[in-house]
């Protein structure tokens, strides 16, 4: 099973249209953070949880069945979760500027 | 009544974990437990000494042959002949650069390397869950602002989500192009070591932004934003 960069389009093209509906004003702004949030949420259980449990099996020396899933998942969901990470600041990038010294 | 329900989930779960870990996979020595992984692998650790086109570390000690032998196995059959022909290449000089070309009397099966990966999982993940504590304690006690506090957190999870990005696109990288290098190890190492970061600071995050995060689970809410649309197309 090879990787591929797949995840990231859906998920950029998604955020796209949800951000293009909620600046036309069809969507309230909450709805779409909101949205974005689960699939960050989403993203991370898969991605970070999963690689977390990888961890553990790996430092224990466990090797169970279900090892080689969870690897390719977890690197699918990390695929996913760069571009979701960067729309998670684009989201709050007021806070990320009060964060970074640079007040508007 | 509490401890009762958490004895009853245990029991039901544990004889399920029992048996999965009982269903142990006995791959040689892959982490992952990984079988007969084909070139470029699916991890960043992929061995190919012999090179047949299958990491190294993914076959059993017992199935570890040179690459003619592995070629002529017939349950191994379109992937095979594939491989045959990338091991044929790396032996004119031609191979792929995930594998070492080495003489076939020289061959050996790679090390059995049984010593787990030490990532300091728990060690990091204590040290986190205390450092908030402590940082807990002193907005608690009025010695830092919500603000600091709020920032403090905010800047550790960005270096954890952009250090485990930023080694995990490596990888990826490095896995694609079947790219080794020395420094293949240390970037492992640092992405797991970042990760931890970022799970425990994800999960840190969650908890100061609890209301904001139940509130993605709102049913009230979710009512408002469906049924009240914002705008009235009329």
């Amino acid at each position: 099973m090879g990787y591929s960069i797949l995840p990231a389009i859906p998920v950029t093209g998604l955020y796209m249209a949800t951000y293009l509906i909620y600046r036309a004003g069809f969507m309230r702004r909450a709805f779409h953070v909101d949205l974005w949030n689960l699939g960050i949420l989403l993203a991370f259980m898969i991605s970070g949880i999963g690689g977390f449990i990888l961890m553990l099996l790996t430092e224990a020396g466990v090797k169970l069945y279900i090892n080689p899933q969870l690897l390719y998942w977890h690197v699918e969901a990390g695929i996913a979760l760069i571009p979701l990470t960067i729309f998670h600041f684009h989201c709050y990038r007021g806070s990320l500027r009060r964060i970074m010294g640079m007040r508007t | 009544m509490r401890i009762r329900r958490i004895l009853r989930t245990l029991t039901g779960v544990l004889p399920f974990a029992g048996i999965m870990v009982a269903d142990v996979a006995c791959a040689a020595s892959c982490p992952y437990g990984l079988v007969n992984d084909p070139y470029p692998g699916q991890c960043p650790r992929f061995t190919d000494l012999n090179g047949d086109g299958i990491c190294d570390l993914s076959q059993s000690t017992t199935d570890y042959s040179t690459a003619e032998d592995t070629s002529q196995d017939a349950s191994n059959d379109q992937s095979n002949s594939e491989d045959f022909q990338v091991a044929e290449d790396s032996g004119n000089g031609a191979g792929h650069s995930g594998g070492v070309d080495t003489p076939e009397e020289t061959l050996q099966p790679p090390p059995a390397d049984e010593t787990p990966a030490d990532y300091h999982m728990i060690p990091l993940s204590l040290i986190l869950t205390a450092a908030y504590m402590v940082t807990l304690y002193l907005l608690r006690s009025g010695l830092i602002r919500k603000s600091m506090y709020r920032r403090i957190w905010n800047v550790i999870i960005t270096a954890g989500y952009a250090g485990t990005g930023v080694t995990g696109v490596l990888l990826l990288l490095f896995i694609r192009l079947g790219i080794k290098t020395a420094l293949n190890p240390s970037v492992t190492y640092w992405h797991a070591e970042l990760a931890i970061l970022m799970v425990i600071g994800t999960l840190i995050h969650i908890h100061i932004y609890w209301k904001q995060f139940r509130g993605i689970f709102s049913t009230s809410k979710i009512r408002s934003h469906l049924l009240r649309p914002r705008i009235c197309i009329c």
